[in-house]
């Protein structure tokens, strides 16, 4: 194992390699991750926005609609 | 009430017709950022090369730098909003500077996510407290503060002017994270700032540009939507008053 200095006993422990950090990062896999963190942070704030914007939407139409009958029951 | 109908003439509601002209500019930016988006991935993993060194890991670069920019605009967003909404008080620079502080945390966060998954290929580890690493960091956790302070606060205007005076505050980050490389070093690169060597490739430099482009595009989009978000949450807030003032009872 790159850089390993201890001695690994596996049935007893487990022991991590050491100094070879750099050539255990795939470089497909770290790109893979950093674009579906870009895109589902993107995502997931355009949907809930979206999402909370129907909703408020919706609840301005009711108290309008609401507003307008009380006003017209107290003409 | 007149502050309800201000707020009103710039929320999408059925009610409110003058929006119609703005919606359309809305969904145009946001067909227009789609288009761009899929020829920036389209550039990035089809037509830029490879970087000699670092190898695939590299072309996070295309992205990592554009959010950094986006995570500007989102401050320059909040400062100008909370500057105008303090000169002015009218809730519409209040709700810009709230779009403007939402899009800095992802923004930010994109940035602070990505870098660190680059770094973990190019310098063999995750993170280390380099100057343009620590004050990146301190800038998004400002802007997380205003965001929940934003959503846990009563809503008064007591709280939009502190809010405001943190939205002028927290851009004081911004020149301090730009200039933290040539003034103090550290390992991070300065490829396309101010003495750094820039993109080889013609490919590279468009994968970049169109970088840009996307991320400006996505962050005004977003600021444009969370704007909108932010004023008819306000709109609510106004009717819900005065249906309270009328006797209704509400849900």
């Amino acid at each position: 194992m790159p850089g390993d200095t201890t001695v690994a006993r596996p049935d007893q422990d487990f022991a991590p390699v050491t100094g070879g950090g750099a050539e255990m990062q795939s470089g497909e896999v770290l790109l893979v991750e950093a674009y579906a963190a870009f895109w589902l942070l993107a995502f997931v704030l355009i949907f809930l926005s979206f999402r909370k914007q129907r909703g408020l939407d919706d609840r301005i139409r009711e108290l309008r609609e609401d507003l307008e009958r009380a006003r017209e029951q107290g003409d | 009430m007149s502050y309800a109908l201000a707020v009103g003439d710039f929320v999408s509601t059925d009610t409110a017709k003058p929006t119609a002209g703005r919606d359309r500019i809305f969904y145009g930016l946001v067909l227009l950022n789609a288009v761009c988006l899929v020829a920036t991935l389209q550039i990035i993993f089809l037509k830029a090369p490879v970087e000699s060194t670092m190898g695939i890991v590299q072309k996070i670069f295309y992205f990592h730098v554009p959010s950094a920019v986006g995570m500007y605009l989102g401050a320059g967003a909040c400062f100008l909003g909370s500057a105008l909404y303090l000169a002015k008080g009218d809730l519409k620079w209040d709700a810009l500077a709230r779009a403007g502080a939402d899009v800095t945390v992802v923004m930010g966060l994109m940035l602070i996510i990505s870098g660190p998954l680059w770094a973990a290929r190019a310098w063999g580890r995750y993170w280390t407290w380099d100057p343009r690493l620590t004050t990146s960091l301190l800038n998004v956790l400002i802007y997380v503060a205003y965001t929940v302070m934003r959503s846990f606060s009563a809503g008064g205007e007591a709280e939009r002017k502190f809010a405001a005076a943190l939205g002028i505050l927290g851009t004081a980050n911004i020149p301090i994270i730009r200039y933290s490389v040539q003034k103090w070093g550290g390992q991070h690169p300065r490829v396309i700032t101010k003495g750094g060597g820039g993109l080889s490739h013609p490919d590279m430099k468009l994968a970049l540009m169109m970088g840009f482009v996307t991320f400006l595009l996505l962050s005004v989009v977003l600021i444009w939507q969370r704007m909108r978000l932010h004023m008819a949450q306000t709109q609510v807030e106004a009717l819900e008053q005065e249906a309270l003032e009328l006797g209704i009872a509400g849900d």
